[in-house]
């Protein structure tokens, strides 16, 4: 099966909203996929089939204006297909996609926008893939999106912001946190107040969080790390210690918590999966937190009509996505032929704005990073590749064999080879070779990657519809 | 551990492994089974391992299940139906 639309766009967040936005009412036949039950992305997670999440006042009202967004591309007639895949994107600006539910289509657009969002990244320890360990995004999901505390008392740990937002929640809905691990010191943050007055209200919204959480009596600790978690077919307890400044372990600071659930979250990875596939340029840029694909200042990719926007070409939050979605929508319909007024002058307002945005991301990216050696003390029974069951002895072993590439990895031990197709484990895998090659991060290669870019029933790919009858 | 204070859709009931459980519509199948206490849903690849929930969002297929006899759902991308089956290999109940 197969059809022709104006303009295909793959991800209903921010960025993918605020593209269709500018697009709609001119006469356009526009798509929208998202994987997702719900369009709004992970910022405007709410429970399925309404329009508002768990309302909180924030100073930085970012999620007031999306909810307003949402409700404006539904009134403008978009129409967004959730619960479907992009499998992979073909010359010509061909998107396969997968319904969820086994059938396969074809939708040949004149212009594709991937605004695919970003992912969390994760940091392994021992016993990282114990039932209970959980990543904070999934624990501030299940609240947003079903009214649900991940446990009775939560253990959180990792680097940046999202950590403390995440027990703003909990202590909000009257759940109970431990303890936040905070793998960064106090120092890492100090950035922030130098991009004063622009983060003026997040500091404000940060400030409340902290003085909420002072208040709830929420144990903050900086500079942790998070050596071990443990329990017999699920998680029961933790072991955590304090590092020196330079990562090392300080020993005796050892502390252990019991806990069913730890909530961990080490950063954020642009989901370039479809742009890579596709043969779009990307790029290491360690201000935009790794690899993300190539934009010029339309948002368009070195593909020819594939435009990119959101945390695709870089991670610094919603207001970014949501700028770059106006700057690719405004291009499109510059290229199709019906400009909207004044364009040239709101594009040179938004290429303004971005500036500002990405200078954010750039402190929020460095307050995410880990001293690169952290590398070295991971133990050998720990998990690497989750998929495969592949440890750390095992890559240890293929490195001294000689196999010192992703590529050599994946074929000498598996990783990355299993469902996820390596979306989690291959940000690890990167730094593990740059560590070990003392090569720098950037040199060691994007991910090579082939349709279909997620699991989908062979049957599906095959065009039969009763498989899966 | 649903939060009391939050409104929530009409109650339905999901079957995990033929046992009834109370959910509500606009939940994630996710949501459902660690209401009813499912935490460990599997054996990892090589069987050496248990494994649960992880990213929930559709990204590490940790959550692997099979609904309405489809097998290799994600429970995190699943709203609740009513009636819905849902089986998982490594009931804890």
């Amino acid at each position: 099966m197969s059809r022709t639309c104006d303009v295909a766009i793959v991800g209903a967040g921010f960025a993918g909203l605020a593209a269709a936005d500018v697009l709609a009412g001119n006469g356009l036949d526009i798509r929208v996929f998202d994987e997702n039950p719900c369009v709004g992305g992970q910022l405007l997670r709410r429970p399925g089939g309404s329009s508002h999440g768990p309302g909180s006042f924030e100073f930085d009202g970012i999620r007031r204006s999306g909810f307003r967004l949402v409700a404006r591309v539904a009134r403008r007639g978009v129409r967004a297909s959730t619960g479907t895949q992009a499998l992979g994107l073909f010359p010509g600006q061909t998107l396969l996609v997968e319904d969820g539910e086994g059938r396969v289509s074809e939708v040949s657009a004149r212009f594709v926008l991937c605004a695919a969002g970003a992912r969390e990244t994760y940091l392994p320890f021992k016993g990282w893939t114990l039932p209970g360990v959980i990543s904070t995004g999934s624990a501030q999901i299940l609240i947003k999106s079903s009214g649900m505390l991940p446990a009775k008392e939560t253990l959180i740990g990792g680097l940046g912001p999202l950590q403390f937002v995440l027990a703003r929640d909990i202590c909000f809905h009257g759940g109970k946190v431990l303890a936040i691990l905070d793998h960064a010191g106090v120092s890492d943050k100090i950035g922030l107040l130098r991009m004063l007055p622009q983060t003026l209200p997040k500091l404000l919204d940060g400030g409340r969080i902290m003085a909420l959480l002072a208040l709830s009596g929420t144990r903050v600790r900086s500079r942790m790390r998070i050596l071990e978690a443990r329990g017999k077919t699920r998680l029961e307890s933790v072991v955590a210690a304090r590092a020196s400044g330079q990562g090392e372990i300080i020993s005796g600071t050892e502390i252990r918590y019991h806990t069913e659930c730890l909530a961990v979250g080490f950063g954020f990875a642009p989901n370039i999966e479809l742009l890579l596939q596709a043969g779009c340029a990307a790029e290491h840029l360690p201000q935009r937190g790794g690899w993300v694909v190539r934009v010029g200042d339309s948002m368009e990719t070195s593909l020819e009509n594939v435009f990119a926007a959101g945390e695709v070409t870089g991670i610094a939050g919603a207001r970014k996505s949501l700028i770059e979605g106006r700057i690719a929508g405004l291009a499109i319909l510059e290229r199709l032929g019906c400009p909207a007024p004044g364009t040239a002058r709101l594009l040179r307002g938004l290429a303004r704005e971005r500036r500002v945005e990405l200078r954010y991301g750039a402190v929020l990216n460095r307050m995410c990073r880990l001293p690169a050696d952290w590398v070295k003390g991971i133990p050998e029974e720990t998990i690497i590749c989750r998929c495969e069951d592949v440890r750390m002895a095992d890559i240890r072993k293929a490195l001294a064999d000689g196999f010192l590439t992703q590529g050599g990895l994946r074929k000498a031990c598996r990783t990355g080879m299993g469902n996820c197709q390596g979306r989690i484990c291959s940000p690890i895998i990167r730094d593990i070779l740059a560590y070990e090659t003392k090569t720098e991060p950037g040199r060691i290669g994007s991910p090579s990657v082939r349709p279909p870019i997620k699991a989908v029933p062979l049957g599906a790919l095959a065009g039969n519809e009763e498989f899966n009858a | 551990m649903r939060i009391q204070t939050i409104s929530r859709g009409e109650e339905v009931t999901v079957f995990v492994n033929g046992r009834p459980v109370k959910a509500y519509r606009g939940e994630t199948v996710h949501a459902a089974l660690l209401a009813a206490g499912c935490r460990v849903l599997r054996k990892s690849k090589t069987g050496a391992e248990f494994r649960g929930f992880l990213c929930g969002m559709g990204v590490c297929y940790e959550c692997l299940v099979t609904i309405n006899g489809m097998p290799d759902q994600r429970a995190c991308m699943r709203l609740v139906e009513d009636g819905m089956e849902v089986r998982i290999n490594e009931p804890d109940l």
